[in-house]
C-alpha cells in the first residue's frame, strides 16, 4: 500500500508531524477507491470514525494544500483523508474520544444554598451550563480564537439586556485589538484586556459554580470563559463583591444583611487587628483604660523585641502556614495544621517569643480575613494589611487612619473597566462620569 | 459621581470647618445669643450659594472658571480669580497646620510635626491629583468610617449638659458684627465654592439641598453648643479646642477607650483630609484653566511641597491665629465676589447670545 504515491501536502505534513508519536496515517478501501486518513491518534477515535466515514465525508471540506494549515488541523482534533485520484486534501470532523471529565459538584468552594453543578474544562459545556440557567433571548455568547502561536477559545458571554454597555464595548475592543497574543493563563488574558498590572483588588470574580455565575450575569457582569479553564471570571468586579455572593439571595433578607454585615466587619477587623495591637502597645498606649493598658504591658512581659517585630514575625509565620497548607493532599493537611497549631498556640507564648494578646488578636484578624468571599479577594486584604501596620508603627492612630483613607483613594480610583470600584451596583446612572 | 456624593462631599467639607477653629471664633465674637452669628453666617452662605447656583445653571456644563473667563478674558479673569486662589493657597496652608498641630498634641506628642504634615500632605496631593470625581466617590467611605465618630464624641458628653448654659438667649445688639472674630469664623461658610467647579450638565438647584443644608446649620449649632452646655461661656473662653474637651469630661465604662477625644481628633482629621484634597484640586484646576495646562501630578506635587513647606513657617499657635486673621478678606472675597462674579458673567454671556 506504501507504494501508492503520495501528494505533496502529505509528504509535508508527515515531515511537520515527525515529533508527534501520536500522528497516525491508515489506509483502507473504501468501495472502490482507496483512502488515506490522517489524524492524532490521541485524540480521534479511529474504529468509530471510519464506521461512520460515509456521512462524514458528505460534511468534509475540500481545501487547497498551500492555503490551509493541515498540521493546525490536525491539532484542533480534525482528520485529514486522502482520496486517490483527487489531488487536495479533505478535512473531516471525526469522532473525538472523550477527554472530559463529567460535570461534578465544585471541588474549591461549598454551596450552600445553589446548585451544585460547576464547571467543567470544555468551553461548550460551560456555555451550555449558563444557557440552561438563563433561558433568555438576550443570551449573548462570543467567541475569539486568540493566540499566534497557541490557539485559544474565549468566550465572552453576557445578557443584552442587563449588562453595563461600556463593559461589553471596551471588553470586545480590546479581544479585538490584541487577539494575536497567547492566552496561556489568566495573566495573560488580563494584560490582553488591558488591566493594571499591580491592583490591590482583583477587577474579575472567579468562580467555579455555574449558578453563581449566572446570576453575576443577571447583575449585569461580563462572562469571560476560556477553554480548557474550569473557571468563569467576571469582569468587573466592584467593592461589593467583597461581601455579597449572589447565592445569599437564597436566604431570607434579615438572614442576608446579617451574613453581609458580619462580612463587612470582617474586612474592617482584618485590616485595623494587627495595626491596633501595635498602636496600642507601643505609640498610644494612653487610649486605653489603665487596668487593660497594664494587663496588655503585662502580657508581653519578657517578649524580647519591639512589638511591631513581634507581629511581624507571627504574621509571618501566619503566611507560611496558609500557604503550606493551601495545596497540600487531604492526608498530609492535617498534620501540618496540627504542628501549627502546636507552635501558634501555647509554645510560642511559653517560650516568650510573642505575647498571649497577639496570639488571639493574629486569631481575629485571620479569621475575619476569610469572612470576605472569594478567595482571590482576601489576598488584596491581606496584603494592605502590611501597608496598615507599617504606618501605624510610626504614626499611631493617626497612621493607621492615614492608611484607612489612603485605601479609600485608592479604591475610589480604580476604574479598570470603565466602572468605578467604588460603585455598589453596576446598572446605576452616574451622573456625572 | 451622582449628586449624592457630591452633597455628602460637601456637607463633609462644611463639617470638617465647623470642627476646626470655628468654636473658638464664635466664642470669641460674642458673651451672649450664640445662635445669633452662627445662623447669620449660614443666611449668608446660603444666599451667596444660591446666587452662585443660579450663575452656574445659566452657563451649564461649565466651571465657574470658564465662565468668568468668557466673560472678562483670561487677563481679567486672572485679576478676579488671584485673590481666590490666594485664599486656596492660604486656606491649605492654615488647614495642614491647625490639623497637623492637633494631631502632634493630642496623639502624637513625640512625633516631629513635620512627618505628620508630610504625610498629611501627601495624602491630599495624591487624592487631588486624582480628581473631585475620586474624592467625592471616597467622601462616601469617609462617612462610614469616620462621620460615626464625630456623632460618638458630640453626643456622648450628654451628660455633663447644664440646659442653664444656653441663657442669655437673646443678644439685641448684635454686637458679634463688629468683633473681628466673627469673621475669621467666617472661612467656614466658604465650603460651598468647590459646586462651581465641578462642569456638571444638570446644575445643582438649591432647594433640591435643604436636606443637606439643614444638617449644616444643625452641626454648627452642635458643636457650639455641645461645649457651651458642658462648660459655660466663662470657662470656654480659655480653651482652645472646646469641642474637642467636651467629650474628655465623661468616663463612658463601656467603652474600652480611655481617651476619647482621640477619636475626634481622627475623624476630624479625615474630614479635614477631604476639605485639604478639594482645596488643593482646585487651587491645581485654576492654574490649569488660567495659566498653564501642565498635567495635573506634577502641579500636585509642586503644590504639596510648597504648601507642606509654607505650613511649617508657621512657628506656634499664636502666629498661626495672626495668620488666620490676616487672611480673612481672603476667604470673605471668596465668598462674596466669586459667587457674584458668576453669576455677573453668566448674566453678560445669556445677553450676548440673544
Amino acid at each position: 500500500m506504501n507504494d501508492l504515491k503520495k501528494a505533496k501536502w502529505e509528504l509535508q505534513l508527515m515531515e511537520q508531524m515527525e515529533t508527534s508519536a501520536d500522528f497516525r496515517s491508515s489506509t483502507f478501501s473504501a468501495g472502490d477507491h482507496q483512502m488515506t486518513l490522517y489524524y492524532l491518534k490521541s485524540l480521534v477515535d479511529l474504529n468509530e470514525t471510519v464506521g461512520m466515514m460515509k456521512s462524514l465525508l458528505g460534511q468534509s471540506t475540500q481545501a487547497a494544500p498551500s492555503s490551509v494549515d493541515l498540521a493546525g488541523c490536525l491539532l484542533e482534533g480534525k482528520a485529514i483523508v486522502s482520496l486517490n485520484g483527487l489531488d487536495a486534501p479533505l478535512i473531516i470532523t471525526p469522532v473525538e474520544l472523550v477527554l472530559n471529565r463529567p460535570i461534578m459538584s465544585p471541588q474549591t468552594v461549598q454551596p450552600l444554598q445553589g446548585a451544585f453543578d460547576s464547571f467543567t474544562e470544555n468551553l461548550d459545556a460551560n456555555i451550555g451550563l449558563l444557557r440552561k440557567k438563563l433561558k433568555r433571548k438576550d443570551f449573548a455568547a462570543e467567541a475569539y480564537t486568540t493566540g499566534t502561536n497557541t490557539h485559544r477559545e474565549i468566550a465572552l458571554v453576557y445578557l443584552k439586556g442587563a449588562v453595563h454597555k461600556n463593559v461589553v464595548d471596551f471588553m470586545k475592543q480590546k479581544l479585538a485589538k490584541n487577539r494575536a497574543a497567547d492566552v496561556h493563563n489568566v495573566s495573560d488574558l488580563l494584560k490582553l484586556l488591558e488591566q493594571p498590572r499591580i491592583s490591590l483588588v482583583p477587577s474579575y470574580l472567579s468562580s467555579e459554580l455555574s449558578e453563581e455565575t449566572a446570576q453575576n450575569m443577571l447583575a449585569g457582569k461580563v462572562i469571560v470563559l476560556i477553554d480548557q479553564f474550569p473557571f468563569a471570571l467576571a469582569f468587573p468586579a466592584i467593592i461589593k463583591d467583597l461581601w455579597s455572593l449572589r447565592s445569599d439571595l437564597n436566604n431570607p433578607v434579615l438572614f442576608r444583611l446579617f451574613y453581609r454585615f458580619i462580612r463587612i466587619a470582617g474586612i474592617l477587623f482584618s485590616i485595623v487587628t494587627p495595626s491596633l495591637y501595635v498602636i496600642l502597645n507601643a505609640v498610644n498606649p494612653e487610649l486605653l483604660r489603665i487596668q487593660l493598658a497594664l494587663s496588655v504591658a503585662e502580657s508581653r512581659e519578657g517578649v524580647p523585641y519591639p512589638s511591631i517585630v513581634e507581629v511581624c514575625l507571627m504574621l509571618l509565620l501566619f503566611e507560611l502556614v496558609i500557604e503550606a497548607t493551601i495545596r497540600l493532599p487531604k492526608g498530609i493537611g492535617p498534620t501540618l495544621t496540627m504542628i501549627g497549631g502546636i507552635i501558634l498556640g501555647q509554645a510560642i507564648v511559653q517560650a516568650h517569643l510573642v505575647s498571649n494578646l497577639l496570639i488571639i488578636i493574629l486569631a481575629a484578624s485571620s479569621i475575619a480575613n476569610f469572612t470576605i468571599t472569594g478567595y482571590i479577594n482576601t489576598i488584596g486584604i491581606r496584603i494592605f494589611k502590611y501597608g496598615a501596620l507599617f504606618l501605624s508603627a510610626i504614626f499611631g492612630i493617626f497612621g493607621l487612619e492615614a492608611a484607612l483613607l489612603w485605601f479609600c483613594v485608592y479604591l475610589a480610583g480604580l476604574k479598570p473597566l470603565s466602572v468605578s470600584y467604588l460603585s455598589l451596583h453596576l446598572k446605576g446612572n452616574s451622573a456625572y462620569d | 459621581m451622582t449628586k449624592r456624593m457630591i452633597f455628602i462631599l460637601f456637607l463633609q467639607i462644611q463639617l470638617s470647618a465647623a470642627l476646626s477653629f470655628y468654636t473658638v471664633g464664635i466664642f470669641e465674637s460674642t458673651t451672649k445669643g450664640h445662635w445669633e452669628p452662627i445662623l447669620a453666617g449660614c443666611l449668608l452662605e446660603i444666599v451667596f450659594l444660591w446666587i452662585y447656583l443660579k450663575g452656574l445653571s445659566m452657563s451649564k456644563g461649565k466651571n465657574m472658571v470658564e465662565i468668568i473667563k468668557g466673560t472678562f478674558g483670561k487677563w481679567g479673569a486672572m485679576l478676579i480669580l488671584l485673590p481666590f486662589f490666594l485664599f486656596l493657597v492660604t486656606h491649605l496652608i492654615s488647614l495642614v497646620n491647625h490639623q497637623v498641630s492637633e494631631v502632634n498634641i493630642i496623639l502624637l506628642p513625640q512625633t516631629p510635626l513635620w512627618m505628620t504634615a508630610m504625610i498629611y500632605v501627601a495624602l491630599a496631593a495624591y487624592a487631588a491629583n486624582k480628581g473631585v470625581l475620586v474624592i467625592a466617590r471616597m467622601s462616601t467611605a469617609v462617612l462610614l468610617l469616620f462621620v460615626p465618630f464625630v456623632l460618638f464624641s458630640l453626643l456622648i458628653s450628654y451628660k455633663n449638659f447644664d440646659m442653664y448654659n444656653v441663657f442669655p438667649l437673646w443678644n439685641p445688639s448684635f454686637s458679634f458684627v463688629g468683633k473681628p472674630s466673627f469673621y475669621v469664623s467666617m472661612y467656614a461658610y466658604a465650603g460651598f465654592l468647590f459646586l462651581g467647579m465641578l462642569n456638571l450638565d444638570k446644575p445643582i438647584k438649591l432647594r433640591k439641598m435643604w436636606l443637606v443644608l439643614s444638617l449644616v446649620v444643625l452641626f454648627y449649632l452642635a458643636v457650639v453648643y455641645v461645649p457651651l452646655f458642658v462648660f459655660g461661656h466663662e470657662s470656654i473662653t480659655l480653651l482652645i479646642h472646646p469641642t474637642l474637651l467636651a467629650s474628655d469630661t465623661i468616663d463612658l465604662e463601656w467603652v474600652v477607650f480611655d481617651w476619647l477625644p482621640s477619636f475626634f481628633v481622627v475623624a476630624a482629621s479625615a474630614l479635614s483630609f477631604l476639605d485639604a484634597a478639594v482645596t488643593l484640586w482646585m487651587a491645581i484646576l485654576l492654574i490649569r484653566v488660567l495659566l498653564f495646562p501642565i498635567p495635573g501630578k506634577w502641579l500636585a506635587l509642586t503644590m504639596g511641597i510648597a504648601v507642606f513647606g509654607l505650613s511649617l513657617k508657621i512657628p506656634n499657635m499664636h502666629s498661626m491665629n495672626r495668620f488666620d486673621a490676616m487672611i480673612t478678606f481672603l476667604f470673605l472675597y471668596g465668598i462674596l465676589v466669586v459667587p457674584v462674579a458668576t453669576v455677573i458673567s453668566s448674566m453678560r454671556q445669556r445677553r450676548r447670545q440673544t
